[in-house]
C-alpha cells in the first residue's frame, strides 16, 4: 500500500482525539482520590508525561490571613533530583495572583519580570503556569517548565493545561477541605480525651470528716484549662487536700496533671511536712516535664483533732481564709511554682480552724473571669460572695460563686477552668 | 504575638506585644536561637503586653531557664501594674529581676 501524507485535518483530528484521550485519562485518574497529596502527584505525573515537560508543579495558596499575606501550602516536584528555587515559587505565585491569567514564557533567561535569587541546580528556559480557580478566587497554580527537545510551549499547551487546571480545581479544592476537616475532628478527639482523663482525676467524691463541711466543684472550660484538685487522707485524723492549675490545655495538661497527682499522693505518706512535700514534688515535676510547662498549687494538711491546719502555696491564688464576723485574711505563704526550678524552698505556716472559719481555694479561672480589656471578676468579688453567704453550707457557697462569675461573665465564653474548694468547721 | 529585637551595647531587648494568649508561642525558640547567636544578655521589654496566659508564662520560664544554663541572663522591664501582681503572686519577682525600665535593666548587667 503506497504511504500517504496524512491532509491537515486528519492530522489535526488525530491531534484532538489524542488531547481528548490525555484529558480523560486525567480526569478518570483523579475523580476517586481523596487524599491532597495523592491528587497533586497524579496531576503532576500526568502532566509531566502527556505535555512532555522536564518539571511540573501545583502550588496551593493557604487561606489569607492578616499575618501572612499567602502562604504555599504544598510544592510537588516530580521528575528530577533538582528543585525549582523557593524564591521563584513565590515570586511566580505572586505574579499569579496579581494577574490572574495563564502566563507563557519561552526564553525565561531575558524576561524582566523575574530574578532567580539562587540559581539552585534547576535552569529555567520555558514556563507554561495556569491559575486554579474555584467560583473565581484563585487557590492555586499549575506549573510547567521546560518543554522537551528544545521546545517552546505553544497555544495548544496553554489551552490543554487550563481545560487540566479547570478539572483538578474542584477535585483538589474538596481534598484540601477534608484534610482540614481531618484535622478538625483529630483536635477535638484530642479535647474529648483530655476531658475524660481530667474528670477520671478529680475526685469522685467529697471525704466526710467530722465537724467539718467540705465541698469541691470543677467546671472545666471548652479547651479543657488543667485545673485539678484532690484530698488525700493520710491517717483517720490528718486529711491532705490541695488545688492547682497546670500551664497549657488539652491532653498535654492532663498528662502533667496525672502525673502530679502521682507525685503527690507518694509523698503524703513519706513526709507531714508542707512545705518538704512541695519542694519533693517540685523537683520531681521537674525533672519529669518539659521545661515550658509549670504548675500552680495549694497544699495543706488539716488535722480534725487539733484543727491545726498546715499550708504552704507553691505561686498560685492565695485562698480565703474568712472568719465567722467576716473578717478575713489571704494565705500568701510558700515559695514560687512547680516545676520551673530544680530546687526550691518552701515555706510553710500552720494556723488554727476555728468554728465557723471558711477556708476558700479557687483557681484563677474564678478570678480572671471577664475580658482582660475591660475588667475581670478579682478577689474582692469572690472575698464579698463569699462574706454575703457565710452561714451556708460549702456546696451552696460554691453554687453561689459559680452564679455570680456567670452572671459577671455575662454569658461570654468561659476563657478557664474553674475550680472551687471550700472546707468549713462547724463544730 | 510579635518580637522585635534590639541591640543595646551587649544586651539583646526584646520587645513583646500583641495577643499573648492563645497563640503558639515563639518566645523560647526565638531567645535558643540569640543564644546560638552568642547573645546571653537578654531584656524583655514588657511594656506593651497586658497579660500572660499559662503558655506564654511558661514560655518566659523556659528562657529565663535556657539563659541561665548557658551562663547568660534574663531579666524584666517595664511590666504593667497587673503583670507585677501576677508575677508577685506566683512568687516570680524574686526570680525575674524588674525594672521600671529598659535602660535600667541594660544598665544592670554591667
Amino acid at each position: 500500500m503506497p504511504f500517504r501524507k496524512e491532509s491537515l485535518e486528519v492530522q489535526r483530528l488525530r491531534e484532538s482525539v489524542h488531547e481528548l484521550s490525555i484529558l480523560n485519562e486525567i480526569a478518570t485518574a483523579i475523580s476517586g482520590v481523596w487524599k491532597i497529596d495523592e491528587v497533586i502527584d497524579l496531576i503532576v505525573h500526568k502532566c509531566v508525561k502527556h505535555l512532555k515537560v522536564e518539571q511540573s508543579t501545583i502550588t496551593l495558596l493557604e487561606d489569607l490571613d492578616s499575618e501572612t499575606p499567602f502562604q504555599t501550602m504544598v510544592r510537588k516536584i516530580d521528575d528530577t533530583e533538582s528543585q525549582i528555587p523557593y524564591h521563584f515559587g513565590v515570586q511566580l505565585s505572586g505574579w499569579m495572583l496579581h494577574n490572574k491569567k495563564p502566563l507563557m514564557v519561552n526564553d525565561f533567561e531575558s524576561d524582566n519580570r523575574f530574578k532567580i535569587f539562587d540559581e539552585a541546580n534547576f535552569n529555567i528556559r520555558s514556563l507554561l503556569s495556569v491559575p486554579l480557580t474555584i467560583k473565581g478566587n484563585m487557590i492555586g497554580l499549575v506549573n510547567l517548565f521546560n518543554k522537551k527537545e528544545g521546545k517552546d510551549f505553544n497555544e495548544n499547551d496553554q489551552r490543554i493545561l487550563s481545560i487540566i487546571a479547570a478539572q483538578s480545581a474542584q477535585v483538589i479544592e474538596s481534598a484540601r477541605l477534608y484534610k482540614q476537616e481531618q484535622t478538625l475532628r483529630a483536635i477535638e478527639e484530642d479535647l474529648r480525651v483530655a476531658r475524660q482523663i481530667q474528670s477520671q482525676l478529680l475526685p469522685k467524691k467529697t471525704p466526710e470528716l467530722p465537724g467539718y463541711d467540705i465541698a469541691g466543684y470543677s467546671l472545666s472550660a471548652k479547651e479543657v484549662g488543667g485545673d485539678y484538685y484532690d484530698f488525700i487522707s493520710i491517717d483517720e485524723k490528718e486529711m491532705a487536700f490541695c488545688l492547682g492549675d497546670i500551664s497549657g490545655k488539652g491532653v498535654p495538661a492532663s498528662l502533667i496533671m496525672a502525673n502530679l497527682q502521682a507525685t503527690l499522693r507518694g509523698q503524703v505518706h513519706s513526709t507531714t511536712s508542707c512545705s518538704t512535700c512541695l519542694q519533693k514534688s517540685n523537683t520531681m515535676l521537674y525533672h519529669s516535664t518539659d521545661i515550658a510547662k509549670f504548675a500552680t498549687l495549694f497544699y495543706s494538711t488539716l488535722n480534725i483533732e487539733t484543727h491545726k491546719l498546715c499550708y504552704s502555696v507553691a505561686g498560685h491564688n492565695p485562698p480565703v481564709l474568712m472568719k465567722s464576723d467576716g473578717s478575713y485574711r489571704m494565705l500568701e505563704t510558700g515559695g514560687t511554682v512547680l516545676g520551673f526550678l530544680e530546687n526550691v524552698e518552701f515555706e510553710e505556716e500552720t494556723l488554727d480552724m476555728e468554728i465557723g472559719d471558711v477556708l476558700t481555694i479557687y483557681s484563677d479561672g474564678i478570678t480572671e473571669a471577664g475580658d482582660h480589656d475591660e475588667e475581670y471578676f478579682e478577689e474582692w468579688r469572690l472575698i464579698e460572695v463569699i462574706k454575703k453567704n457565710l452561714g451556708k453550707t460549702c456546696n451552696q457557697i460554691i453554687e453561689e460563686i459559680i452564679k455570680e462569675v456567670m452572671d459577671f461573665s455575662k454569658g461570654g465564653d468561659q476563657n478557664d477552668d474553674m475550680t472551687l474548694l471550700i472546707i468549713k468547721r462547724n463544730k | 504575638m510579635k518580637i522585635s529585637e534590639k541591640q543595646q551595647g551587649e544586651v539583646t531587648v526584646l520587645v513583646l506585644s500583641g495577643d499573648l494568649i492563645n497563640v503558639k508561642m515563639e518566645i523560647h525558640p526565638y531567645v535558643k536561637k540569640l543564644i546560638d547567636e552568642g547573645k546571653k544578655k537578654v531584656v524583655v521589654d514588657l511594656g506593651k503586653v497586658k497579660w500572660f496566659g499559662s503558655t506564654a508564662l511558661g514560655s518566659m520560664m523556659a528562657s529565663y531557664s535556657s539563659l541561665k544554663a548557658a551562663e547568660g541572663e534574663m531579666k524584666i522591664a517595664n511590666p504593667s501594674g497587673k503583670l507585677q501582681t501576677l508575677f508577685y503572686q506566683m512568687k516570680l519577682q524574686e526570680i525575674f529581676e524588674s525594672f521600671d525600665t529598659v535602660d535600667e535593666a541594660v544598665n544592670s548587667f554591667k
